[in-house]
């Protein structure tokens, strides 16, 4: 079975004046068809610009290296009208801010339709209905009247209803979605989730999930990447990455949450923060921050490693006999 | 039994905007009749979600912003009562720490400054003895001296977020209001300035009101929570009580609506319909009731009091 996305050693990096920063280093990852991934990870770790990179959305400064492959189909070596053909089509993408990602100039009918008409070939009046379908599909009440409106006449909420519906218009084989939730209050988060679950189950879209929230994780993903500083650190089952996290930064990723259900005296807290892509350490990147740091940590990154079938995790705590 | 450091009563803020000229007045109904008591030593939350009232509250509190009507008293004093060098004075005891420590640091001063202020404000100390206090405060919000002469863009945020702590505290307050003081920060960094609060708490005797939409750090931190919905206290209990039994639909819901961090456990979720209705034009009888799963034909017109239902646990609900 060939994977929906197949992610081989992506290396994105921007050039500015003199400089070149590479803020993804050797990132490869795959979702099979039908199947949620998550990306987590803190600011800055490189997991929108991943996302963005799938997307080809980071405009002209960039340079996307390895190879990111879609149904088979690699996109790295396509033409901007090519990947236009692909964008919106067959994967689609739902953004974080509901309210700088739709067009405030534009009625919400038109910018859902617009998709529609340039994909598949629909005229205004097929278009107009499919709209007012896809609408009432992701809970919107008097669709017929919110086709008119623009988007700042909506709430939150139901402006990321309306970002579902534009990304689910053309039944997209792979959805991308970068932080959907993180804007919005709990009661609508959970309306919004319950909502990407109906469509995924629906029509068996695969999702690339990215997030910050754990418990996000937890209830929607499949399998998760956890990433740190542009690499990936931990790869693993959702179960088995709560389980048994193997990354330390993992592990002081979940000791750091407050849980909602138990009491807690004190959170385990990572030391310290994130290193500047300038001042990216030498060895490990995590090293400065771990608390299980050994010296050769400090001398050189560790390779990704696997753990089990299922698992990967990118530490020398797993490989004794290389770091002696 | 002590007396609060903080008593709120009928706390009322309406704001009003008039549209066009000749437009009819409309009232904006943010804070709608809070009460609430802060015991010293204890960390009270405010909890809800967006435009609920929270922060209006908490700035009220401080009379940042007038209050339409009500009273704050703090240490048997009326703050509302108070005026110019009296008020200043009363805040001496009270502080507040922002959300965005982004924009509540002035890029233009040096952390030195942003420190020394407060205390120059209220005349406290020669130059000396003040830059020996700032010295101080800073290592005790785990910074060192040598950064004093930095200006706030060369920190990150958690780093932003501590500066932002150490000028609440410079003054040595009791109370300390707490404006969403973690929300922008991711995780990891989030985990160290709770515990750095918490710490600060013992060593400083100090009281926290404390404004947050997260129910995880909520319970984390808290001793007391007050839960809001379109301006006005929905239910009150400590916190063990609050989350095992929490009574109110509302709060039962925001409660179901947090994911858990557990892939094994399958919540039983409560979703809600539609959304927050505007504070402009709030529902009539219970503001909950047209969410509300278990809305009855008294909830459409008559407001529910804030009633004890069980020692301490207040809730404002018609059900039994």
């Amino acid at each position: 079975m060939t994977a929906m996305l197949q992610i081989s050693d992506l290396r994105t990096s921007f050039l500015q004046a003199k400089e070149k920063l590479t803020v993804i280093e050797g990132v490869s990852l795959s979702v099979a068809p039908g199947e949620t991934v998550g990306v987590v990870g803190e600011s800055g770790c490189g997991k929108s610009v991943t996302s963005l990179s799938v997307m080809q959305l980071l405009g002209r400064n960039v340079q996307l290296e390895g190879s990111i492959r879609f149904q088979g189909k690699e996109l790295l070596s396509l033409t901007d009208k090519q990947m236009e053909a692909i964008r919106g089509n067959q994967i689609a993408m739902i953004f974080q801010e509901p309210m700088t990602s739709l067009n405030p100039l534009h009625t919400i009918g038109k910018q859902i339709s617009e998709p529609l008409r340039r994909h598949m070939g629909m005229n205004r009046q097929q278009a107009k209905e499919r709209t007012i379908q896809l609408l009432k599909e992701v809970g919107i009440p008097r669709a017929e009247d919110i086709i008119n409106d623009y988007p700042h006449q909506l709430s939150g909420g139901m402006r990321q209803r309306v970002m579902i519906a534009m990304a689910m218009a053309c039944t997209p084989k792979l959805l991308i979605a970068d932080e959907p939730t993180t804007a919005l209050d709990v009661t609508i988060q959970a309306q919004i989730l319950e909502l990407m679950k109906k469509v995924r189950d629906e029509h068996g879209t695969s999702i690339l999930l990215i997030t910050h929230d754990l418990g996000v994780v937890a209830e929607m993903c499949h399998r998760v990447i956890v990433m740190y500083a542009g690499q990936i650190v931990e790869e693993a089952d959702v179960k088995q990455l709560f389980d048994e996290p193997k990354h330390p930064y993992t592990r002081g990723l979940l000791g750091s949450m407050p849980s909602l259900n138990t009491n807690q005296e004190r959170l385990d807290a990572i030391p310290g923060a994130v290193p500047l892509l300038q001042e990216m350490p030498k060895g490990c990147r995590f090293a400065p921050r771990c608390s299980e740091a050994m010296e050769i940590c400090r001398e050189k990154n560790p390779e990704l490693l696997s753990i089990s079938n299922t698992q990967t995790c990118r530490c020398w705590l797993y490989r004794e006999e290389d770091a002696k | 039994m002590t007396k609060p450091l903080l008593e709120v009563k009928g706390l009322t803020k309406h704001f009003t905007s008039k549209q066009g000229l000749f437009g009819k007045e409309k009232v904006v109904r943010a804070v709608d009749g809070v009460s609430l008591s802060v015991y010293p030593g204890e960390t009270v939350s405010i909890v809800g979600e967006s435009g609920c009232g929270k922060s209006t509250t908490g700035r009220c509190i401080l009379r940042l912003i007038e209050p339409t009507d009500g009273e704050i008293w703090f240490e048997g004093e009326n703050i509302r009562n108070l005026d110019g060098a009296e008020l200043r004075r009363a805040r001496r005891d009270m502080q507040l720490v922002f959300q965005d420590p982004f924009a509540s640091l002035n890029p233009r001063k040096t952390i030195g400054q942003i420190l020394e202020d407060p205390l120059i404000v209220h005349g406290i100390g020669s130059a000396a003895e003040r830059r020996k206090q700032v010295e101080e405060m800073i290592g005790i919000v785990g910074l060192s001296k040598q950064q004093l002469n930095r200006f706030p863009h060369e920190f990150s945020g958690g780093q932003r977020q501590r500066i932002g702590i150490a000028r609440a505290l410079i003054l040595r307050p009791k109370l300390i209001i707490a404006d969403e003081p973690v929300s922008a920060l991711d995780v990891s960094i989030q985990a160290q300035i709770l515990n750095l609060m918490q710490d600060l708490q013992k060593e400083f005797k100090l009281t926290y009101l404390f404004i947050s939409h997260d129910l995880s750090v909520v319970r984390h931190i808290s001793d007391r929570v007050a839960v809001m919905y379109l301006g006005k206290v929905v239910e009150v209990a400590d916190k063990k009580s609050l989350y095992e039994k929490p009574t109110h639909p509302y709060t039962q819901a925001l409660l179901s609506a947090v994911p858990v961090p557990d892939p094994h456990q399958t919540t039983q979720r409560i979703i809600l319909e539609g959304d927050m209705p505007s504070p402009a034009n709030p529902p009539a009888g219970c503001t909950f009731h047209p969410r509300c799963r278990h809305c009855m034909d008294i909830c459409k017109t008559t407001v529910p009091p804030l009633r004890e239902q069980t020692a301490g646990h207040w809730v404002s609900c018609h059900l039994e």
